[in-house]
């Protein structure tokens, strides 16, 4: 073993020749993408995972880094287009046969990425508030938007292929009253004041969110809000019936609780001004006022008393301002604010309502639960149709006139183009007309503005920004929410809340802004397309709906409509998920390589359909050869270091495809988990009882409880919950290495059997006891003994299984307390 | 363990006996595969039943149950009579090699042969290559201490050992494999009747007086107390009244258990402290909730003496509380006040008091344990031990004879019943009973019988039978397989459906450890 120079990437480094040029890139913190793990003591490398390259100055290929050991003078590169180009191309060949969905289609479709798999699957193992801390993850309005999201995510749910998707947003919702039932507060902790102040202007939903992760960072947060309440859209746009005031309250209190400034009745451009924040000290601003303009119908009559705006009509029914409505309402939209303007008007006394809709039924924009309420509450649907006048009587408003469409080829938006009828003309009367038809972002206020100059303007006037990072043109201004998009969900308001934060917190901190990394994903394909194969056997279970009120109780007044699943319900439907994305997301290595080499999956030529069945028998593993990359990382690993040879690659030969090798596990297995561990796909999984997550583990390092080698472990947490036991690969005396028992047999932890508190013999039966009797029951009884027969008259066991604490602590209580050596435990056993 | 975990698998040559690590100690077993797999390392392994290492040995002796010291002594012997003995060892670091070599004189081949049923030929192979290697580990387990002379069986060990100078070096060593992941901390904290934590005698009264100052007591008990098969017997006497049981199952895991049920029922008072209503349990006045080691703070002691962390990873279930907790509230109650904040408080006290720990942290655990003896912050920990000098100063080489077990078949009871473990459960069940995955794999208890018994007798594989000794009777599949001798059973303990333990005896103990004689009783097997 000789001291050796080597060039590392241009660097000059000291090693020397026992290194493999891997171990010394590790050392050295230079990451050289590696598949296997094939290089693990005592193995020798295989060189077979030709992902792991690197460039020898002087050799004409570039080599296998795990297998050469350094040389004095040695120049490598770990980095260069060839080297990039050779792993694109090696991973692209092992991606073409890896069939399934990395990530479920629910994750992808939500705005917000929420983790519904996870959350679904913490649910469905009875661990509620697990389930709700991963929502706040990412999610600080979990109540709030398990009421009111349209849930873009149960769309492309793939259990609509066996009957109906997943309830998700009830589950979501269920989850945040379990909290709240339970009296249960989630309290992130706050790091230390970073010294910074950061100005939100709008405390909707965005803002708040904003607010939420700003302070979780520890930055100072001033909210600025123009409305007496925050709230935004939330509580000035949604009716009470579908957002009860003290869910909405209790959300945004928890937010505030974190330390949170708060300054309302304060409007932008009158009150205060963007460039006079930046004097204040506010290092960034985070602008979401929202879209509160209303577009105008356009028609004659529109300025009349008597017609006015959803924008204008919501905010004045929730603030009480309008307790009436006359007799016959018409309401004139498609979106959710129209279906609020009716219900709204239905529980403020009017007699009739009718909303008038100038597409079809199919094209109407809000959420299919809100028309199917809209109905069943007696409102009156007029579609096809397209106002005209409106007419008056007395200087007010009378009625309108409108004319009747019919539906062309499709518009910019994709959906179909209604033409006015010529002559068709057609009058209803009403004593109110509620326009919604549309809103954007009032934008008047950046005219008052000084100071912005250089700050890049859309057409329509609002500014503009990075669409990932949300940064305008002028760094410290970042802007989110409806006031930079348009009307959207309150679930894409948090999202942009939630980034907008991050790139706030790497702009104050002086760093390159970096958005989140949208990483590498394989997809079975869209919901229609998905191979009928997959879901072969499932059994069908219907959909859960939440109950409603009695259509008799609604309209008196604004209590809340939906009531919302219990927990044998929630159990139930978040049973049906069918855990869609890979059960390895969070540890595949192919995954993050190909995230990492920037492989397009739009390169690929994916398969389409399954071509082997997946293996369950297996007590812990499953095998779906679907994902298997030939590595032969499991085969080499057993038979070298485990020596036990139960784990074959077989040779599939098929007409169509070159052949392909296929995992199998014989019956020389002696499940010590070494395979699955390192397994760098999911084409072996590890068997979870009840629904498998997966889950981001947090993993604590401590000592294995069986036999007495010792084994250092990870446990592997989900939430409060151990899901798992892993070997750490770097500590003696096991390295990784672990047996069945210590791998797999971590179930009695959370066994429902497992003794949850005292018990007391009363009559040959035991009852629950406190601890306060049971201590002292135990002392008056072993006081009384050792008092009258004398303290040889007392004994202890001890026990191998517990720690040299409680052990310590046993003898000296036997010592000092029972006064006699009567101690032993069954190590003799 | 004299030695590491890890030399294990870097010596020369392992000699495996009383011990099946496959099933027992998975990781060790692995490391041995690999020692000879990959190495080239020698292995010979010296057990009853042709357990899976046997497929790896180099050579694999078969004894009858009980003959231990035999084929030991037979190894010397032959080491001795062909002068392949390390003499410079036996002179600089032992005393009593004269009388051992007296003592061997009987047990030549064909003496050592007849006793144990092992061709002579084996056993000057074996001597050849233990006395041969460079560095030659020693592997052993319950296999050898559960029988009625395990301490001899042990010494004899230790006399072959330094015999060939296999001690006091790296890759070598007498290497007893520990069942439980803290017996050696269990025994290290002084949770045995005759000695305080650091195995400090209770009867030496300096050593009492220091514990009892730093304790706050005026004195401390100085005779020694009773072990566990003692306190059964005395409770069954009325002598000892009320019992404290923390995380064991005595009422499935010891010796004769119907003998320990009558016991654990005459007492006036018992608590027990565990995870689960366990059958020793199920007969308390009183059940405590402890947490699981998931839900621990502390530190273990493994195998190879080192002391290692046990770190918490969630809240504990229920209202359960840490072992530690419910000790110190019970004492308090009972008029002696223990205040401790954190387990860590309660290493410190200990390490203070016990000089093989007094150099371990849970800072300096951190990263990786500690092997005692560390006496001092500064010190690393000792990997090996004896190098250079015994603690005792020389090591001394005990005459150590030959007996037989206690029990032996008759026409009664024609069989020898041995129990033990397997792979996929641990103990008593408790444990890995709750997981669906083993259970699967192992899910009753299976009566292992070789052929050729099981055609004397009629009996088929997977055929229920009855297997009965002196003390009770069991029912069980069977699994007929040649890796059970003829003549001999194997049974594992840990299902309480067909408790082994209701056959085992516990009429005689090994002098010294106490510890039953569970490798070896006789049995009869019926068709059912």
């Amino acid at each position: 073993m000789a001291e050796v120079a080597i060039t590392l990437n241009g660097r000059r480094l000291k090693g020397n020749t026992s290194q493999t040029i891997l171990e010394m890139a590790e050392k050295e913190r230079v990451f050289i993408p590696t598949l296997a793990t094939c290089h693990h003591p005592p193995l020798q490398p295989q060189e077979t995972c030709l992902i792991s390259v690197v460039k020898i100055k002087g050799e004409p290929r570039p080599v296998a880094p795990c297998a050469h050991l350094i040389l004095d003078g040695m120049e490598v590169e770990t980095d260069t287009p060839e080297l990039t180009e050779i792993r694109k191309e090696v991973l692209s060949l092992l991606l073409e046969k890896h069939y399934g969905d990395c990530v479920a289609p629910c994750y992808l479709a939500c705005p917000g990425e929420l983790d519904v798999q996870g959350y679904v699957a913490h649910i469905a193992r009875g661990n509620y508030l697990d389930a709700l801390r991963l929502i706040w993850e990412k999610l600080p309005l979990p109540g709030v938007v398990g009421r009111v999201c349209p849930h873009p995510c149960e769309e492309p749910c793939r259990r609509t292929r066996v009957e109906e998707p997943i309830s998700i947003k009830e589950l979501k919702r269920f989850v945040a009253d379990y909290a709240l039932e339970v009296g249960v507060k989630l309290t992130p902790s706050i790091p230390p004041d970073s010294g910074q102040r950061v100005a939100v202007v709008g405390g909707g939903p965005a803002g708040l969110s904003a607010a939420y992760y700003l302070r979780l960072k520890g930055h100072h947060v001033t909210i600025f809000e123009w409305r007496p309440k925050l709230g935004g859209l939330l509580r000035y746009g949604i009716p009470e019936y579908r957002l009860p005031l003290d869910i909405l309250d209790g959300e945004i209190q928890q937010i505030l609780d974190l330390g949170v400034e708060v300054r309302t009745e304060q409007k932008l451009g009158e009150d205060f001004f963007l460039s006079g924040l930046r004097s204040q000290g506010y290092g960034a601003i985070f602008l979401s006022p929202g879209a509160w303009k209303s577009t105008r119908m356009g028609v004659p009559g529109e300025e009349l008393t008597g017609v006015i705006s959803a924008l204008d009509f919501l905010p004045q029914a929730a603030a009480g301002k309008i307790q009436k409505v006359g007799k016959r309402v018409a309401v004139i939209g498609g979106g959710n604010a129209a279906m609020d303007a009716t219900r709204t008007s239905l529980r403020l006394g009017a007699e009739e309502v009718v909303l008038l809709y100038r597409r079809s039924r199919k094209e109407m924009p809000a959420n299919p639960e809100e028309i199917k309420a809209i109905e069943e509450e007696g409102v009156q649907l007029n579609f096809l149709v397209t106002p005209t006048r409106i007419f008056s009587k007395e200087g007010r408003v009378h009625g309108l006139e409108y004319l009747l469409n019919e539906l062309k080829e499709a518009d910019a938006s994709g959906r179909a183009r209604p033409v006015p009828i010529p002559g068709s003309e057609t009058r209803i009367e009403a004593d109110l007309i509620i326009a919604a038809i549309g809103q954007s972002p009032d934008v008047s206020f950046l005219e008052k503005e000084k100071d912005l100059l250089g700050l890049a303007l859309s057409e329509s006037g609002a500014p503009m920004a990075d669409s990932l990072t949300l940064q305008t043109s002028l760094p410290f201004l970042f802007v989110g929410g409806d006031f930079y998009r348009g009307p959207q969900t309150v679930i894409q308001a948090v999202a942009d809340g939630r980034r907008a934060a991050r790139s706030i917190h790497q702009y104050l901190n002086n760093q390159a802004l970096t958005p989140e990394e949208k990483p590498f994903n394989v997809s079975k394909g869209k919901l229609t397309e998905v191979d009928v194969s997959n879901f072969e056997g499932i059994p069908t279970q219907p959909r859960l709906h939440a109950p409603v009120l009695p259509l008799g109780d609604r309209l008196q007044s604004f209590k809340e409509v939906e009531i919302g699943f219990n927990e044998a319900k929630a159990k139930e439907e978040s049973n049906r998920c069918l855990s869609c994305g890979c059960l390895d997301i969070f540890e595949c290595k192919l995954k993050d390589l190909a995230t990492f080499s920037k492989v397009n999956v739009n390169d690929l030529t994916l398969w389409n359909k399954p071509r082997y069945p997946i293996e369950d028998t297996h007590p812990f593993i499953n095998v779906d050869p679907n994902k298997c990359i030939s590595c032969g990382t499991c085969v080499y690993g057993c038979s070298e270091y485990q020596i036990q040879k139960a784990m074959e690659l077989w040779e599939k030969k098929e007409e169509t495809t070159p052949p392909s090798l296929v995992p199998f596990i014989n019956d020389k297995c002696v499940s010590c988990g070494w395979c699955v561990g390192h397994c760098p796909t999911g084409a072996l999984q590890e068997k979870m009882e009840g629904k498998p997550g997966p889950f981001q583990l947090k993993k604590i390092r401590t000592t294995c409880t069986y036999c007495g080698v010792g084994c250092q472990i990870y446990l592997g947490v989900a939430g409060s919950e151990v899901v798992r036991v892993e070997g750490v690969p770097e500590a003696p005396p096991n390295f990784g290495h672990l047996c069945a028992k210590g791998r797999f047999g971590y179930n009695f932890i959370h066994h429902p059997d497992r003794l949850r508190y005292p018990l007391i013999r009363e009559n040959s039966k035991f009852r629950e006891a406190s601890w306060e009797e049971a201590l002292d029951l135990a002392a008056r009884r072993f006081g009384d003994i050792r008092n009258q027969y004398g303290p040889q008259a007392l004994a202890a066991l001890t026990s191998a299984r517990v720690t040299n604490e409680d052990n310590y602590l046993m003898q000296k209580l036997v010592r000092a307390v029972f006064r006699t050596n009567n101690i032993d435990h069954c190590a003799r056993l | 363990m004299t030695n590491t975990i890890g030399d294990i698998e870097a010596a020369d040559l392992i000699l495996v006996t009383g011990s099946n690590p496959t099933e027992n100690h998975p990781v060790i077993g692995a490391a041995i595969k690999r020692a000879v797999t990959h190495r080239g390392a020698k292995l010979i392994v010296v057990d009853p039943r042709r357990i899976e290492l046997a497929d790896y040995a180099t050579l694999w002796l078969s004894q009858k149950p009980g003959t231990d010291v035999a084929w030991m002594n037979g190894l010397m012997h032959v080491i001795m009579k062909e002068g392949r003995i390390d003499e410079a060892f036996i002179r600089e670091r032992t005393e009593g090699f004269a009388k051992l070599k007296a003592s061997l004189e009987t047990y030549t081949p064909a003496y050592v042969s007849a006793i144990t049923g092992i061709p002579e030929k084996q056993i000057i192979e074996a001597a050849r290559l233990f006395a041969g290697a460079k560095a030659a580990s020693v592997v052993y387990a319950m296999g050898i201490t559960q029988h009625i002379n395990g301490t001899d069986a042990v010494k004899a060990l230790a006399n072959l050992t330094m015999l060939c100078g296999h001690l006091g070096i790296p890759r070598a060593g007498l290497n007893p494999l520990r069942g439980q992941n803290n017996v050696q901390g269990a025994c290290d904290m002084g949770g045995l009747p005759n000695v305080l934590p650091g195995y400090q005698a209770v009867t030496d009264k300096i050593m009492a007086a220091k514990f009892a100052e730093a304790w706050g007591v005026p004195s401390l008990p100085d005779q020694p107390g009773l072990t566990v098969v003692e306190i059964m017997r005395a409770a069954k006497k009325k002598e000892v009244r009320g019992l404290y049981i923390m995380g064991e199952n005595p009422a499935l895991s010891d010796a004769d258990t119907n003998h320990v049920l009558e016991s654990l029922q005459s007492l006036d008072f018992l608590v027990v402290q565990d995870l689960f209503l366990t059958e020793t349990a199920r007969l308390a006045h009183l059940v405590l909730p402890g947490i699981s080691f998931a839900e621990k703070e502390g530190t273990f002691t493994n195998t190879e003496r080192k002391v290692q962390r046990v770190r918490q990873a969630i809240q504990p279930i229920g209202k359960a509380r840490p072992d530690w907790e419910i000790i110190s509230e019970l004492s308090s109650r009972m008029g002696y006040p223990m205040k401790y904040e954190k387990a860590e408080d309660i290493f410190n006290e200990m390490r203070k008091l016990t000089p093989s720990y007094a150099g371990i942290t849970y800072e300096r655990l951190e990263e990786n344990g500690l092997q005692w003896p560390c006496p001092a912050l500064d010190h690393p920990g000792t990997p090996y031990l004896h190098k250079g000098k015994f603690s005792r100063g020389l090591g001394k080489f005990h005459v150590i004879e030959h007996t037989g077990p206690a029990e032996t078949p008759d026409a009664e009871f024609p069989i020898m019943l041995t129990t033990g473990r397997i792979l996929y459960h641990y103990h008593t069940c408790t444990m890995t009973g709750k997981t669906r995955g083993l259970n699967e794999l192992a899910p009753e208890c299976l009566v292992e019988i070789c052929p050729a018994d099981a055609e004397n007798l009629g009996i088929k594989d997977e055929e229920r039978v009855r297997v009965i000794s002196r003390r009770g009777e069991i029912l069980a599949k069977t699994k007929v397989s040649s890796r059970s001798p003829e003549g001999c059973i194997f049974i594992p303990f840990h299902f309480a459906e067909a408790a082994a333990n209701r056959l085992t005896h516990s009429f005689a103990l090994d002098p010294v450890s106490k510890i039953p004689e569970f490798k070896v009783c006789a049995v009869k097997v019926q068709k059912i």
